[in-house]
């Protein structure tokens, strides 16, 4: 690399580069750092699709931004993180469903799954909990994915410690009847 | 600890030993993209109080549609679609007649903005509208829609017709995941689609009854759509619908064709404002002309 001139003479070409004026708090920058990949993974747990969970996570950002002033004096953001973004899956798995009746109708065949990041078997286990009705799989992906005791997963899903018990309870029971079933066949 | 528990131990630390190959977005992106948006929103509030105060200045000014003359727009013989004459409070902007060559009968969802040529000098313009030509899916029905100025809608692909997802920026679409298989996803933020088949559950007179009184619907009427029965409303949802606080709006027009029931739908997305994404779905839903 050439060095770098000390002064400016005249005919030199300079190159003015414009920084963009962009406020990323220390704090911001380090909830986003400590958070990314966690929440990542619970996006991953629900969406099954890297690519969807990336967006789901910048978004859930982005919106932490927009909200940082009451954001910063949470004493856990990191479950408001959360809660956006179990919410942000739901909100776009719906979406997508309104399309996709719309494609059912008009005869449209449904392509193969993506590439997956896990081993099959644990694949095949995010796979079945996709299927479960949403409390429960978000419940799942929280205390399970996350690895969140319930407290924490209730303050997540804002409910109470107890629904986050009986929503394990019965997403228990009808997974491992569905994993069962499929091991099976 | 039962074998399910284990296996649901073993996939949950398998989840959280994956580490993403590839370079993660920064901090930066994600407050970038909220900056924008809030520039964005900000710029669209500004415009509406421009547009009142230029309404207001229209008003005191001169005779209205005399500041301009403009010329008819040219045309090819395969264009499909028209540019439509604007506003004539906007005294700037060209106009151009509808192309009479224009054929409904068209191959479905092709969109090609006819070329406006402004006789004056003024200053940049508004982009104008352009139409597209679309079919309801699983009828013989044929339509043709308005797109905002400005505005893009997508093209045929992937199974999917033309003229049913609209946007202010191009659209995409791209195959994705759902929990029935893998559908398509957009970045539209007006979506057209057929909610209700052939042998409809519920009398469209009923099902109005019913939705008129939903605690979350803010506004509620009953309309007619090329002469067709339609309604319009908008929801807010509660809290933890959507996002936690609740309050995520949504407006949907929903049109009675007989066998089925034709939708638009709509919400606040990125980039563009839920103020304008109602005026853009309202003047989609409402330039509809339905054939067959």
């Amino acid at each position: 690399m050439a060095a770098q001139p000390d002064t400016l003479t005249a005919g030199m070409t300079v190159r003015v580069v414009r920084t963009p004026r962009v406020r990323t708090t220390p704090m911001f920058s380090s909830l986003y750092q400590s958070e990314f990949q966690p929440l990542l993974r619970i996006a991953y747990g629900l969406t099954g699709s890297r690519a969807e969970a990336e967006e789901l996570v910048q978004e859930t950002f982005v919106r932490c931004y927009q909200h940082w002033r009451r954001v910063e004096t949470y004493d856990k953001p990191g479950a408001w993180l959360r809660r956006v973004l179990i919410n942000l899956a739901y909100s776009r798995r719906r979406k997508l469903s309104t399309e996709l009746r719309a494609l059912t109708r008009l005869g449209a065949r449904p392509a193969g799954p993506g590439a997956s990041e896990l081993g099959d078997v644990d694949e095949a286990f995010w796979a079945a909990v996709r299927r479960l009705p949403r409390r429960q799989a978000q419940a799942v992906v929280l205390y399970y994915g996350d690895d969140l005791p319930t407290e924490d997963v209730a303050q997540a899903m804002g409910c109470a410690a107890g629904t986050v018990r009986a929503l394990l309870h019965q997403a228990r029971t009808t997974l491992a009847k569905v994993l069962d079933t499929e091991e099976q066949s | 600890m039962t074998d399910f528990e284990n296996r649901a131990r073993s996939a949950g630390a398998a989840l959280r030993d994956w580490t993403p190959d590839g370079s993660a977005p920064t901090p930066d992106t994600a407050v970038r993209r909220a900056v924008h948006r809030t520039r964005v929103h900000r710029a669209t509030a500004g415009g509406l109080m421009v547009a009142v105060l230029g309404g207001v200045g229209l008003l005191w000014g001169p005779t209205r549609g005399d500041d301009v003359r403009t010329s008819p727009a040219t045309s090819t013989d395969d264009v499909t679609t028209t540019t439509e004459a604007p506003d004539p409070t906007t005294p700037t902007t060209a106009t151009a007649d509808p192309d009479p060559g224009a054929d409904p009968a068209e191959p479905v969802g092709t969109t090609t903005p006819t070329t406006a040529t402004p006789t004056t000098t003024a200053p940049p313009e508004e982009p104008a509208s352009t139409s597209c030509t679309g079919q309801v899916a699983g009828t013989g029905i044929t339509f043709t829609a308005t797109v905002p100025a400005g505005w893009h809608t997508n093209e045929a692909a992937m199974g999917e017709p033309g003229c049913h997802h609209f946007g202010p920026q191009p659209v995409e679409l791209r195959p994705t995941e759902t929990e029935a298989g893998v559908g398509v996803a957009s970045n539209a933020v007006v979506q057209l689609f057929v909610s209700q088949g052939p042998g409809v559950p519920i009398p469209f007179d009923e099902w109005v009854v019913v939705m008129a009184e939903q605690s979350n619907v803010t506004d509620f009427r009953r309309d007619t759509v090329d002469g067709h029965a339609a309604a319009r409303l908008e929801q807010v949802t509660s809290p933890g619908d959507d996002v936690p606080e609740g309050g995520e709006r949504y407006a949907h027009w929903i049109i009675d064709l007989g066998d089925v029931w034709f939708d638009a739908v709509t919400t606040s997305e990125p980039g563009v404002s839920y103020e304008e994404s109602v005026a853009a779905i309202d003047q989609i839903v409402t330039s509809l002309d339905l054939t067959g």
